[in-house]
This record gives structure tokens, sequence and C-alpha cells, in this order.
């Protein structure tokens, strides 16, 4: 019987598998790479993660939906970039409100799109994306402004006793999107629709519902991500967000989550996005040019994905 | 001589003995029937004939050589063609490709398009196929489509065909036709393996019948020295005289409360039995008020002017050919498509727009298709009862989190009352046999209650004891006031079960047949015919 539970077990806990090599691979940093022993460089990984790691959460809501947001690189610029100049006029918390608001309104055109007009959830988020790019080179005029906010500095950049605030919003977003996914009504909303939209439409799934909520929230902590990162570096960039739209699925998929929808845990994507920063500053630490570095990082996630995220053949 | 021989032939998984010694032989120029109940090794059997298992101990012989691993591709190539009632065409290619999937006349690289049809014409029409092969298989119904699967498999020729519920889509003419082409192939001296749930079709069919139990071979028969009871007594071990319930009015004392909402225990069915004949002559029960009436429901392209009251108590079927519109009545009182006309709950007029709406009306539906509407099968079986119970599951007043005791006890009372066989509610539901499937389907809707309960093709493909238990359980919720909808292809179901039966033919209802009426040959000659032929014969 072992012989035949224990992989399913495995199989089933792809979340486990994934802080699992993440543990290993930062002990093998720690012993065989230069500057990761110290607190001073997890806190700082951890503070970094953190941008990713929001975006992340996010993703997996949609994503286990059989969903995909492509917008969010979009969202994340365009949250940083509108507070940035709401902010210089108005003041931060107004500027934080709209930015907010903005996301989120993203985020409804996605789930109408998907849910009304039936495009295709790729091509509806990359075309929202595409389309918050350009509004906000016309808004901008192709200079962005810098702003200091105090309250998203704060956020940012302090720490309560040593560990970074940045992190603990991560982890406190985190703790709801666990409740949502895997504790509440709409979470087995989602993970019914990911296993299947015609018997969820059977079963009485309120899939215009589901849909909202998942980009919805997808969107706004897009938004929140580029608010935090608007604290971290002062300064709005048209292009800030664009890492944000690979890596985010990445970590999704990285943390055991089926790119198909329906199985996984957003602790995972925790997992997946630290991994990711760790394995970008891994890289960084050794003295090889920029492109080199994106190779070798494709080829890690595709060796990762290959070691315990593979999709099952059905 | 013989063709196939299957000698002692033993397989476990996973510790579990699914065959013993399993052995019987298929020669040259005969139809060989297999018989059993789900579970009892079947599939595992025919598995092992094509090659895509290998046995534990004991061998297959085809042709003089053992079988060794062999794939699909090659039990082609040495002469076995299947048709299984999972089907297996590819929904976007057409027809034709469908047939010679795999195997395209080509020239250069280039696939020849109409020499592939005109190749795939005579076998369209020796299946009784009447489609154009440009078509593509995903746009016909799943009988056509099996038909399809049929003419994939003559295509190469095939010196053993494996027909495993091959059947099961079809309607009586359809089935007429396989039987056609089963006969030409035992004429040219090819031998065919008919696996059915269907008793009557394996009779009019085969040679002999071999009878497995428990992954074990009771017995094989020549066809003309055994019948019904006898194959269904060493199937089941004991007699089916009582596979229907008695009808509405039958019984003295329908049952009331919980007890309803569950498969009858053995006894339970007995005393029905037992009170049903001693009240031998009774009435049809009066017309009660309809809970749901439809009065010209149209669906375009489906079915027209439908009329229909469900009322309480009252198991109405929907009989006809395949095809002529009973599902899309079904799906429209769902709300699962667009339709129009008059649609009343309890005498007020209603609107079924969606799922949502219908259940918020207390309907209910279980669909034909188990595994991609019925049920999530990639999920447990725990998430599969519970998603339509989530007002129970996830109470508004906890801010609507799952309340993980109160989603155990949902699901161990609906397993142990619906007796579903599960190793545990985190079993996945593709893991179950198709009859435990189709509990769970049933299961998930009846907590709330439902007050009209659709059900498209109940038993497809589910062994005649669930069957049973199926029958039993509509008539339990019929007698505590529900009103059920069935549609099905299967004649001896309907008149068996149903207290009133409207037969359809193209989209609309041309006969109604109920109480003596109520036969199998009026319902086959109105289905045929289109016309009402139940009356006045």
């Amino acid at each position: 019987m072992t012989a035949i539970t224990l992989p399913r077990g495995l199989r089933d806990n792809r979340a486990a598998w994934a802080f699992g090599v993440l543990l290993v691979t930062w002990i093998g940093a720690i012993l065989f790479a230069k500057g990761f022993d110290s607190v001073s460089s997890v806190r700082y990984l951890v503070q970094t993660a953190a941008f990713l790691g929001i975006v992340g959460v996010g993703q997996t809501l949609v994503v286990m939906m059989s969903g995909i947001d492509l917008s969010v690189s979009g969202v994340v610029a365009l949250s940083a970039v509108v507070c940035a100049q709401v902010a210089s006029g108005s003041g931060g918390t107004t500027g934080v409100v709209v930015a907010l608001v903005a996301s989120v309104l993203v985020g409804i055109a996605n789930a109408a799109g998907v849910t009304w007009l039936r495009v295709p959830p790729m091509v509806m988020t990359l075309a929202t994306g595409t389309i918050v790019a350009g509004a906000l080179l016309v808004y901008t005029n192709g200079s962005p402004k810098s702003a200091k906010v105090p309250l998203l500095a704060s956020l940012a950049n302090d720490r309560v006793v040593g560990i970074p605030l940045a992190f603990l919003l991560w982890l406190g977003i985190t703790a709801v999107a666990v409740w949502l996914l895997h504790a509440s009504r709409i979470g087995r909303y989602v993970f019914a629709l990911g296993n299947g939209e015609r018997a969820s439409r059977a079963s009485g799934v309120p899939l215009a519902r589901t849909a909202f909520v998942a980009y919805g929230a997808c969107s706004l902590l897009a938004g929140v991500a580029g608010l935090v990162l608007l604290g971290f570096t002062s300064t709005s960039s048209l292009t800030m967000g664009n890492p944000y739209q690979l890596l985010s699925i990445a970590s999704v998929v990285l943390g055991g989550t089926s790119i198909l929808g329906g199985r996984g845990h957003v602790l995972g994507t925790v997992a997946g996005a630290l991994m990711l920063t760790l394995l970008t500053a891994l890289l960084a630490s050794w003295n090889i040019s920029e492109g080199v570095r994106q190779i070798v990082l494709g080829l890690l996630i595709i060796g990762l994905l290959l070691a315990y995220a593979r999709e099952r053949r059905s | 001589m013989t063709l196939l021989a299957v000698e002692r032939v033993s397989k476990s998984f996973a510790g579990n003995r699914v065959l013993n010694e399993v052995s019987f032989d298929v020669r040259a120029g005969e139809v060989l029937a297999l018989v059993g109940e789900n579970g009892a090794g079947k599939s595992t059997v025919l598995g092992l004939i094509t090659g895509l298992l290998a046995p534990d101990s004991g061998r297959v012989v085809y042709d003089g050589d053992p079988v060794t691993s062999w794939s699909p591709h090659r039990a082609r190539e040495v002469g076995i063609g299947s048709v299984h009632q999972e089907l297996s065409l590819n929904p976007h290619q057409t027809v034709a490709e469908n047939v010679f999937l795999g195997q395209w006349p080509s020239r250069r690289g280039f696939v020849l398009r109409r020499d592939l049809a005109r190749r795939a014409r005579p076998l369209l029409e020796r299946v009784g196929l009447d489609v154009d092969p440009m078509t593509r298989a995903g746009r016909l119904p799943l009988g056509r489509q099996q038909l399809v699967e049929l003419a994939k498999a003559l295509a190469s020729k095939p010196r053993l065909l494996i027909l495993d519920e091959a059947t099961s889509a079809l309607d009586d003419d359809q089935v007429k036709g396989v039987f056609t082409v089963v006969d030409e192939l035992r004429a040219a001296g090819s031998s065919v393996i008919i696996v059915s749930h269907r008793m009557g079709e394996l009779f009019a069919v085969s040679d002999r019948l071999t009878v497995l139990k428990d992954g074990e071979v009771m017995a094989t028969r020549e066809r003309a020295e055994t019948g019904h009871d006898d194959i269904v007594h060493l199937m089941i071990g004991r007699e089916l005289s009582d596979l229907f319930p008695p009808k509405a009015g039958e019984v003295a004392a329908p049952v009331e409360g919980e007890d309803a909402l569950a498969i009858p225990s053995e006894e339970a069915i007995a005393s029905d039995k037992a009170a049903a004949e001693e009240t031998p002559a009774a009435p049809p029960v009066p017309a009660g008020r309809p809970v749901l009436s439809a009065r010209g429901l149209t669906v375009p392209g489906a079915c027209a002017d439908v009329d229909l009251d469900l009322e309480p108590g009252r198991i109405i079927g929907l009989g006809g050919l395949q095809g002529q519109g009973q599902r899309a009545v079904l799906r429209a009182l769902f709300g699962l498509v667009k339709h129009t006309g008059r649609i009343e709950l309890d005498g007020r007029p209603a609107r079924l727009a969606s799922p949502r709406e219908a259940i918020r009306s207390k309907i209910a539906y279980v669909p034909e298709d188990r595994k991609v509407e019925g049920l999530h099968v990639a999920q447990t079986v725990r998430a599969n009862l519970s998603l339509t119970n989530l007002d129970v599951v996830t109470p508004a007043r906890r801010l609507t989190t799952v309340d993980r005791g109160a989603e155990a006890r949902l699901v161990d009372d609906l397993v142990e009352r619906m007796r579903i066989k599960v190793t545990g509610p985190d079993q996945e539901a593709r893991r179950l046999s198709g009859g435990n499937q189709q509990k769970v389907a049933l299961a998930r809707w009846l907590p709330s209650r439902p007050r009209v309960l659709l059900l498209a093709e109940p038993t497809r493909g589910i062994d005649v004891g669930t069957k049973r238990e199926i029958y039993h359980l509509l008539r339990r919720l019929a007698d505590s006031g529900v009103a059920v909808l069935v549609t099905s292809g299967d004649t001896m179901e309907l008149v068996g079960l149903c207290d009133e039966v409207a037969v359809m033919y193209e989209g609309a209802v041309v006969d109604r047949l109920a109480g003596a009426d109520l036969t199998e040959e009026r319902l086959v000659r109105a289905s045929v015919t289109g016309t009402e032929a139940g009356t006045n014969v």
C-alpha cells in the first residue's frame, strides 16, 4: 500500500515540495556562494521577494480558476505612476486611493471581458495590459514623476523588530488569500471552476461573481505591489512592472499550482517567489553578464518545473 | 480454430486481486459475450487482451503467439480493433479524418482529403451512419460519434473486434445496425468480443457467454442453452425480478422524511414489493397539481412546442430514438440553454435563465455526461458532494468560512445513505466506478431537497445492481413528493420505472403512454414511427 500512497501524498503536496527545494537551494547558497550567510542578506531577500510575492498571490487566485493575468505588469506600473502623479498634486493618501481604485478597475475590465464577452483570459489580459501601458504613456507624456510618499516609503523600508514591513504586509496578504482560497465559499467556487467550467455551471457556481473576485483581487494586489515598489525606489517608471508579468506566473507554477488551474496552494507561491528572488540574487552574486544570467534563470525554471511541478498526463 | 485463448490469468493491483485464474477462449468466426457487474474484471481482461496490461501469472495467446506488451498501434497491426464506451474521437477533425486516424492516405506528404472522404463513405454506410464524411466529429450527437468509432475500428479490417459498452449511447435502430456489422464479421470468419450491460443485446448477437464475477469465471454457456435469468443469477447470485420498484400508488404507505433520501435496504425493497402485490390493480394516481409545467417549450434546432406537467410523486419519462430533443428539454428546464415558451412553478410564471435560478427554484439536474458536466472528476468525492451544498458547508453566519465538521458529516452521511463505495472522502471522483460516480452525481443534490429532479440517462454504463438501487431511490424520492423527469434510450428502463412516458420525435412530443398502454412494444412503435401508436393498436 505504501508504494501507492507515498507518491500520491508527495504529488498532491507540491507546495511542500516547493518549500523543500527552496530550503535546499538556500542552504546551498549559504555554503557555496558569498554573502548569503548574514541576517541582513536574509532580510534583504525577503524584502525584495515581497514585491513579486504580492503580485504572485493575486496571480494564484486567477490561475487557480483556470485563468491567467498578463496585465499585472501594466497594473504595477499604473499604480506607481498614478500615485506619484496624484501625490505630487493632492497628497499621498489621495494618491494611494486613486492608484488602488484604478488598479481594481483594470481587474473588473478583465473579468468582464472574460466572462461576458468570452474573450480568452490570455488575450483579454494581454490587451488590457497593453492599453494600460499606452494610457500611461499618454497620461505622463513619457516622463513619469518621482514622488516621496512617506507612508509608502516607511511601508517599503521600515522594520518591526528587525522584520521588514513589506515582508509582513506580504504575509498578511497571504493569510487573507489562504482563507479566501482554501477556507471560504468563493475558494470552493474557484477550485471548481479550475477543474471544469461546464460542471461548475451545472452545479450552480456563480461564474461571473467568482471571476470578478479573482481578477479584481489580482489587480488590487498588483496595485499594492506597485505602491510598495514606489515607496522602495521613490521613483516611478513606465516599465517598472515588466519583470512581474512572467515572474509572477513562474512563482505560481514553481509553487506547485497547476497552470491549468484547480490544484495547488497559495503558500506554494510564497516559496515560488522566494525561490525566484533567491535564484536571481544568486546569479547576480556571480560575475556573469546579464544575458547569460537570463539564460541560466530560464533553464533553472524549466529544470525546477520538471523536478516537481510537471503537469500530469490526463 | 481458436483465435484467442486466455489461460489461467491472474492480475492484482496494489495487492488487490482483480482477476483470479481466468480462462476462456474465442474461436474464429465466433461472437463471445463477456458478462459481469461493474468491477467484475471485464475491463482488466480486455486490457490484457490488447496488451495494455501484463498478467501476473498465466498468459494470453492470440493467433498462436503469446501476447506480450503491445501498444494500441501494435494491436491494430495484428488485427485487433476496439470500440469503447469512452469516445476517443478528435472532435475538431472531420468524420473521415477520424475514421482513418493515424493512417491517412497521402501523396508526397500531403493528405488527400477527398480520397479520405471517398474511402470513409462505404465504412460509414456499413455501420448505418448517414453523415457527410467532412462533418466535424464533435458536431455529431453522442450515439453517432460512437458509430464513427466503430467505422474507425473497421477501417483496419480487424480479425478480432472488441465492443466494450460500444452500444451504450445508441438507440435501438443504431444497435441493430451494429449487430448487422457483427454478423457480417462473423460470416467472414472474424471474431467479436462484446461487453454490454444490456442483456437483450447480448442474447441477440452472441454465440457464447462467459460470466465473470469478482474476478473469476463463473461459467461459459452456449447461448442456446441458457437464458436471462440463468446469466443474471450467475452474475449477481440472486434473481432480479425486483429490478424495478412498484409504481406510484402501488405501495400502501410512502416513506416520509429522511428515509426517503436514501437507497432503501433489502428489507424495505421486499416489503414494498409485498405491498405492491397485495394491491395489484391499483389505479394510476390522480394527477395532482404540477410543481413545474411547461407550455410550448422550444429550443431552436432541438425541440419545439413541448408541453409537460411534472407532478409530485410521479416519474415521467422522455422516450424516443436517440437525439430527438429529449436532452434539450431537460437542459432548458435547468436553465442551461436558451429557450422560449411558458414555464410555471407552482402555477406562477417562472424564468429559468441559468442553472443558478433553476437550483434556487429547487430543480436538480443529473446530466448524461457525468464526467464533464455531472461531476468534477479531478476533485475529491468530498469537494463534489459539498459544492452543491455550500449553504450548509460554508454558512453565512461564519462569513462563508468552511465548516469542516459540517462538511465531514454531510459527506459521510451521503456516502452511507447512497452506499457509495469509496476508499474515503478524499478519493478523486474519477477513480470511482461508473455506478458510484453516478451515485455521487445524484447524492450531491439530495441535501437541498429538490422538488423537481431531472435525470438524463441515469443508468447508462452502470452495472445491474447499481441500476436497481437507483431505480428504487428514484421511486422513494417520488413517493416523498419529488417530481421526477427521466430521459433514457433504454426502453425497458422507461417502461419499468416511469408512471408516464412522453415519446419525442424530431423535437416534438408525439405520444404519451401511461398505465396499461405503457409497454415496450408501444413505446418502440411510437418512437420509430413518430406517430401516436400507443392507444389505438
